[in-house]
């Protein structure tokens, strides 16, 4: 347990990192409906259990233009 | 001057708008964060897959392996994600048609060519400078007595050729008008520094070494003396290439 301890000042800002982005896209698929493809559900599903990839290939790929 | 500003600052909020600083951000921090975690973390993992002896005979984890991972993330993933933000800087908006507008009022063409160069090199600089102290940061707090030597010519080789590789984006953003085109011509171009890398003739002019040989430099492996002709070359192209970006798209219709 000692070794978790010590990794804690480390792993606590990664998931930080992870829950923020995750959030911001899981915000936004559900403010805006259109997107490039796909549909809302899919969108939801990636965005939450795909850890960092998901949200990065929402905002990069996934992301309707504003109307 | 003052339009020059205009357009940096521009682009400052346009890369807040579309989600690309975030993006940005917690994929460099995250870079930054794993390399020491799993550094670290690597003989743990693999002494669960592998069997006892093959796992007791891996090294202990030094600060070494902890800027080993660093450079190994950077020089891939970290440029990847760089050349995929940057890479629709221009041809996004010369396909959009907002920048023929700007033209008619009497916008300069190289104020906006320089602008986007600066604005992604500002943004890589910094970028880079923040995930290096995070990890410089967690090696001293986990390793405090290394011996690592020479860090800042390693870090430095990278940072050139990330500018280099803008450099690039923006001269393919000048010669073609969609995504695709400017990932593929810089993909080329890589491809071609690979190519180049196999020469040992070449060895002198062969740019990728700036991202491939940086944990060489940690190990004493080469000094700065090795690197002057090289990195000469590497700024002298750069500018070459935003130099020929700023003249042909001064000639070159929107």
């Amino acid at each position: 347990m000692e070794d978790l301890q010590q990794l804690l000042p480390i792993i606590i800002p990664i998931f930080l990192i992870q829950v923020i982005l995750a959030i911001t896209a899981l915000v936004h698929v559900l403010k805006h409906p259109n997107y490039k493809f796909g549909n809302k559900i899919m969108w939801i599903i990636i965005v939450l259990f795909i850890q960092m990839i998901g949200p990065i290939i929402y905002f990069l790929f996934g992301r309707g233009e504003e109307e | 001057m003052t339009q020059f500003w205009a357009m940096f600052k521009k682009e400052n909020i346009s890369f807040l708008r579309t989600y690309k600083l975030l993006i940005f951000c917690s994929v460099f921090l995250l870079l930054a964060f794993l390399s020491p975690l799993s550094a670290k973390f690597m003989p743990e993992i693999l002494s669960n897959f592998l069997p006892k002896e093959v796992a007791d005979s891996f090294p202990e984890p030094t600060a070494f392996s902890s800027w080993e991972q660093f450079f190994k993330n950077f020089s891939q993933i970290g440029l990847f994600i760089v050349v995929l933000l940057f890479a629709p800087i221009l041809s996004a908006e010369r396909q959009n048609g907002t920048l023929i507008i700007l033209f008619s009022k009497g916008l300069s063409r190289s104020a906006v060519v320089m602008s986007k160069w600066l604005f992604a090199a500002f943004m890589w600089t910094i970028g880079y400078v923040i995930s290096f102290a995070i990890v410089y940061f967690y090696t001293e707090f986990y390793w405090p007595a290394n011996d690592v030597t020479q860090l800042f010519l390693a870090i430095f080789t990278l940072w050139l050729f990330g500018l280099f590789l803008i450099s690039v984006i923006i001269f393919a953003n000048v010669l073609f008008r969609s995504y695709f085109s400017t990932l593929l011509f810089t993909l080329g171009i890589i491809i071609l520094l690979f190519i180049v890398a196999i020469f040992p003739k070449l060895e002198k002019i062969s740019i990728l070494r700036l991202a491939t040989e940086n944990n060489a430099i940690l190990q004493n492996l080469f000094t700065w003396q090795d690197y002057t002709v090289l990195m000469s070359v590497t700024s002298g192209l750069s500018i070459i290439l935003v130099l020929l970006a700023v003249i042909i798209f001064n000639k070159k219709t929107v």
